[in-house]
């Protein structure tokens, strides 16, 4: 078991089953590796062998059929290409290209390009949304706070806002013409900022998601900080801890693995940005159709008709985040989960 | 308020589960399915505004043929959705296209050939409309209409500060100064990173041909002399400030629009409505004149927008398609609905002497001498011939992200140019096109 | 921190007894600032939704020139609804009950999807397993966008691109429910009631429904809820599917709305109301059904 979960397990939190800690995906991963140094502890006397496929049987079918099958497609497809036949209007036909579209994707700055926007974008959409809902969370478990229903209910309602309609109505609101933000800073007499300028745009695009996300992970994380022990904060205030510590060096690190794991899925939905630059787009020159690599892929298949180069894009964006995400969680699963053993 | 939304919700819900089993039953992709008894039911894509009350004239004349609109593709995407379908095999029977995004349909066997059925008809349709669906000899699309292009500016805002709407494009050069140095936040105009048909248009207007056929082999010439000349008018007004430049169809600009930030726009005969229905406090305010010339006294136009109609290869039924493709823009009552129900200069000969549409003046503007329609007319006659590339598309989503990084980077036009020109010719080459 | 905690415990126990309720002093005298930075949090939340109502209540041409958050009174909200009612011959009314279909429909296949093979993952030990379970997880970082194109040709070859299916079928495979699926099965089935079942001559069928399902309910409708989210917002898979407006969901008629073609009208007055009316639903079921979100299930949080 962690150490993390130790602790929390040795202040008296003793779960019925399995420890909280094993539903991580980190642990989870972490089981195969384990197996086999577990020594078989009973014999199960029916053991069932048909059961369990029938079980996961309707799921695999599926991702079979929706997952990996478009996965292998869009594999063939990046092989392909269109060639025209004659020279003026000739009919294009499908021809076998071999890597012709993985060199012209990986020899292309815009690819590169990018990736690092989606990065920067990262950077600011992922810390900022989580260290929010930590900040909120702490804030709605402290008992002192008043209006803590009306704000855990209303932090949570732009979760229910689709990312396409978010970003057109942010959009309106950065506009200028019709951006009431601007008429504040016009009516308080600052100048009106460029909310969509060449830099700020990143904050723009952040701002749509973090604000579509913060309540959701918030929730998640206020859940987690109710399902700690209340006796370890009495013993801590009656200690002479004041609230902030009492958050700081308490509750905080005992729900370090949760922040963690609803970080990662922020990172995975950080990699996949797609709807709200996109609907941007149409709104302002700062952002243009290779803006991050979902976007690249989507001109390629979608709007300059080269679904054949959008797939071997789109097979190379699939290689990066699997590496990306998979090598995280195995960082991750070794620092903050403390490793093994 | 609750209690409603959900009867409603519940209503609504169970209406569509009935429709969700019944409409699964043939298990067929929504394609075009009739019994033997059964009317035929043609599929047709298109965008245009009320082009379902145009159908339904046809409906009621053809009971055996019945149509069914959808409208939900915008022009923008439509090609892409038809290239979709194509691979998925999912075709309509009939869609609309834009002149530009035609070759792109031939070359990826969207359009079928229909010269059969139309080719007869060259002597009733305008020459520009007909050489912009014709390709050596073969007919791939019924044209609807042409864009002619128009200067629509605020004849009341230019009264106010005492100019004349520009007929040259120095002219036009000064207004812009003009009514910027009256009032900082007000512009003659904006110059839309996002709109490479305007661009493309301008061009023309001054002579580029930004793709031409000459037998088998192609020339690309995005970056030529004509096409950096407008580059660098456009160039020296946007750095001087003078000009605007958001993007066209985003709420910022339809608010400048209504609200006098933006004095004029650089449209086609289509835009009248639009701009009522943006800002119907300048009903009556515009005035309508051609495009402002590079030389006094010339009279030059270039192609902006326009569309026509094609068969797809995928229709079961191509005699029945490509009689409705006809129908819909050569014959009076379609034209006569399309005059009541949308605004189009119609590429039917004949449709444009049609009394509606000449004896009526859009609402958006002021009454004038000759009148809107005449004046369409016109410059109808002194619109360039253009050929259109197979890769279009490509060449204006590359046009609105190298000139909106100009913009928002303070890069050359002249630069973005080549980068569009590069862009084109590596897609063409790629495909297996001859390019010089 | 551990070692003064446990000398803190014992000090602590005795100090509640000797002077009533110093905690509640202390707490009271620190919530002002707390309340003041979640009520700023409240009202970034709230603005652009308050922007929503106010832009609602401009009528034709009002939008652009009148302040957006000051709501006008001249009728432009009433004006607004019943011209989006009628849009379209009613498109509104058929895009809501589309999107309530995909939603409820999709999100309860995925859930009963996911609860067998979170259970059968959770539950059973079998050859390949792990590869099973990877394999599904490594679909939780496919993105949608890559996806969307290659299934929507794989729908059209087998004839179902264009029809409710397939929406629907996407989204009955959801990778992360299965995940949250089997970590909450793997917290709340008991596995000696499996074994005593077992030894009783239970069928695993009949385990699965007496033994695993009811203590796996909050955990299945927490599972729900999100997919029915997910499903609601979703714009790329029905936009890239779905070609015939009577099919589309709200997400799809609203672009499409906005996205004719030039030659279109401009109806940003009724897409604003209608995304105003399109998350009210939503807003509803998370008060209704708060709780029912066991959100802790993502953080990896579960009590039996």
């Amino acid at each position: 078991m962690t150490s993390q979960t130790q602790s929390v397990r040795g202040t008296g939190r003793v779960a019925s089953g399995p420890a909280p800690g094993d539903a991580s995906a980190a642990n989870v991963a972490a089981e195969a590796s384990a197996r086999p140094a577990l020594p078989p502890v009973r014999r199960r006397p029916l053991r069932p062998r048909l059961a369990p496929w029938l079980f996961v049987g309707p799921a695999l079918v599926l991702a079979a059929g929706l997952l990996l099958a478009p996965l292998v497609y869009t594999l063939v497809l990046s092989f392909r290409g269109r060639q025209v036949a004659g020279g003026g209007l000739g009919l294009a036909t499908e021809v076998w290209v071999g890597l012709d579209n993985y060199v012209r994707s990986l020899t292309d700055p815009a690819l590169y390009a990018s990736f690092g926007r989606m990065l920067v974008y990262a950077l600011i959409a992922v810390p900022v949304t989580m260290g929010l809902a930590l900040l909120f969370a702490l804030l709605l478990d402290h008992l002192a706070t008043r209006f803590r229903r009306f704000s855990r209910v209303s932090i949570f309602v732009p979760y229910a806002v689709p990312g396409v309609i978010a970003a057109l109505m942010w959009g309106f609101m950065y506009l200028p013409g019709v951006s009431p933000i601007r008429d504040a800073f016009a009516a308080v007499g600052l100048p009106e900022p460029d909310l969509m300028g060449p830099v700020s745009v990143f904050f723009a695009v952040a701002n749509v998601t973090i604000w579509g996300s913060v309540g959701f992970n918030m929730v998640i994380l206020y859940t987690s900080l109710r399902g700690l022990p209340q006796e370890l904060y009495e013993s801590a205030r009656l200690d002479g801890c004041s609230e902030l510590q009492l958050a700081l060096r308490i509750k905080v690190p005992l729900i370090v693995p949760g922040v963690i794991l609803t970080g990662l899925f922020a990172i995975i939905g950080a990699l996949q940005v797609f709807s709200e630059p996109n609907m941007m787009m149409t709104l302002t020159n700062s952002i243009t159709s290779d803006w991050v690599p979902m976007m690249l892929v989507y001109r390629d298949a979608f709007v300059t008709n080269d679904l054949y180069g959008g797939a071997a894009t789109a097979m190379i964006i699939t290689l990066v985040t699997l590496v990306a995400s998979l090598g995280l969680l195995k960082v991750l699963q070794r620092r903050a989960f403390g490793g093994e053993s | 308020m609750n209690s409603r939304f959900t009867k409603l919700g519940g209503i609504a819900a169970i209406a569509l589960a009935a429709s969700l089993v019944a409409g699964c039953a043939p298990a067929s992709g929504g394609e075009s399915s009739s019994d033997d008894d059964g009317p035929i039911v043609l599929r047709y894509w298109s965008w245009a505004p009320n082009v379902a009350a145009i159908v339904d004239v046809w409906n009621e004349a053809n009971p055996d043929i019945q149509v069914e609109v959808n409208t939900s593709t915008g022009a923008a995407d439509i090609v892409a959705k038809l290239s979709a379908a194509k691979e998925a095999g999912t075709l309509p029977d009939v869609s609309n296209t834009t002149y530009e995004n035609l070759p792109n349909l031939v070359v990826n066997g969207v359009a079928d050939d229909i010269t059969d059925a139309f080719g007869g008809y060259e002597d009733q349709v305008a020459t520009a409309a007909w050489d912009l669906t014709t390709f050596d000899g073969v007919n791939y699309a019924v044209p609807q209409g042409t864009s002619p292009m128009f200067l629509f500016y605020r004849a009341d805002i230019f009264e106010e500060l005492g100019i004349d709407a520009p007929t040259t494009w120095d002219e036009y050069a000064e207004a812009a100064r003009t009514i910027h140095d009256a009032d900082e936040s007000k512009y003659l105009a904006t110059f839309p990173a996002n709109d490479a048909q305007l661009f493309a248009a301008l061009s023309q207007q001054a002579g580029a041909e930004w793709w031409s056929l000459d037998g088998e082999s192609w020339s690309v010439d995005i970056d030529g002399d004509a096409s950096n000349q407008v580059a660098d008018y456009w160039q020296g007004l946007v750095d001087e400030g003078t000009i605007a430049t958001f993007k066209t169809w985003t709420p910022e600009w339809q608010a400048a629009l209504a609200d006098g930030t933006l004095a004029s726009w650089i449209s086609a005969v289509w835009a009248p409505p639009l701009i009522l229905q943006n800002a119907p406090d300048t009903e009556g305010q515009w005035g309508a004149v051609r495009l402002p010339q590079w030389n006094e006294g010339d009279a030059v136009s270039g192609v902006l927008g326009g569309s026509g109609t094609i068969v797809t290869t995928g229709t079961k039924y191509p005699e029945e398609a490509r009689e409705f493709a006809i129908w819909l823009n050569n014959s009076e009552e379609a034209l006569q609905a399309y005059i009541e129900n949308a605004s189009i200069w119609p590429a039917n000969l004949a449709g444009r002497e049609l009394p509606a549409l000449r004896e009526t003046t859009p609402a958006a503007l002021r009454e004038s001498d000759p009148s809107f329609y005449d004046l369409a007319a016109q410059i109808d006659e002194e619109t360039v011939t253009v050929t259109w590339g197979p890769d279009v598309a490509l060449a204006y989503s590359a046009f609105n992200d190298a000139f909106s990084t100009a913009i928002t980077g303070g890069g050359s036009f002249q630069d973005a140019l080549t980068t569009v020109q590069d862009a084109v010719v590596d897609d063409m080459t790629s495909l297996g096109f001859t390019v010089e | 921190m551990s070692a003064p905690a446990v000398t803190g415990r014992t000090a602590g126990r005795a100090g509640v007894g000797r002077d009533g309720r110093p905690t509640d002093r202390g707490t009271r005298r620190g919530g002002i600032l707390p309340t003041i930075v979640l009520l700023v949090g409240t009202a970034y939340a709230l603005v652009p939704v308050y922007w929503l109502v106010a832009a609602s209540t401009k009528g034709a041409g009002e939008l652009f020139t009148t302040s957006t958050l000051v709501p006008s009174f001249t009728g432009g909200f009433v004006e607004n609804l019943t011209a989006l009612l009628a849009f379209n011959d009613g498109a509104f009314l058929v895009w809501s009950g589309n999107s309530v279909l995909y939603s409820v429909g999709g999100a309860v296949a995925a859930t009963i999807v996911s609860a067998a093979a979170g259970y059968g993952l959770a539950k059973y030990d079998f050859p390949g397993k792990q590869f099973v379970f990877t394999f599904l997880l490594i679909g939780v970082l496919i993105p949608g966008v890559i996806l969307a194109i290659p299934q929507y040709l794989l729908l059209a070859k087998i004839g179902i691109a264009g029809s409710y299916w397939s929406v629907l079928l996407p989204c009955m495979i959801s990778p992360f429910s299965i995940y949250l699926a089997r970590i909450y099965a793997a917290a709340v089935v008991p596995d000696e009631l499996l074994e005593a079942g077992r030894l009783d001559g239970a069928s695993e069928w009949r385990l699965f429904r007496s033994v695993a399902i009811v203590p796996m309910v909050p955990g299945l409708i927490t599972i729900f809820l999100l997919q029915f989210v997910a499903i609601w917002n979703n714009f790329l898979l029905p936009f890239i599917m779905l070609s015939r407006e009577e099919t589309f969901p709200l997400t799809v008629g609203f672009y499409s709305m906005m996205n004719q073609g030039t030659d279109q009208l401009n109806v940003y007055n009724l897409v604003i109301i209608g995304c105003l009316i399109a998350i009210i639903p939503l807003i509803l079921l998370f008060l209704f059904l708060q709780r029912y979100w066991r959100l802790d299930l993502v953080s990896g949080a579960v009590k039996g």
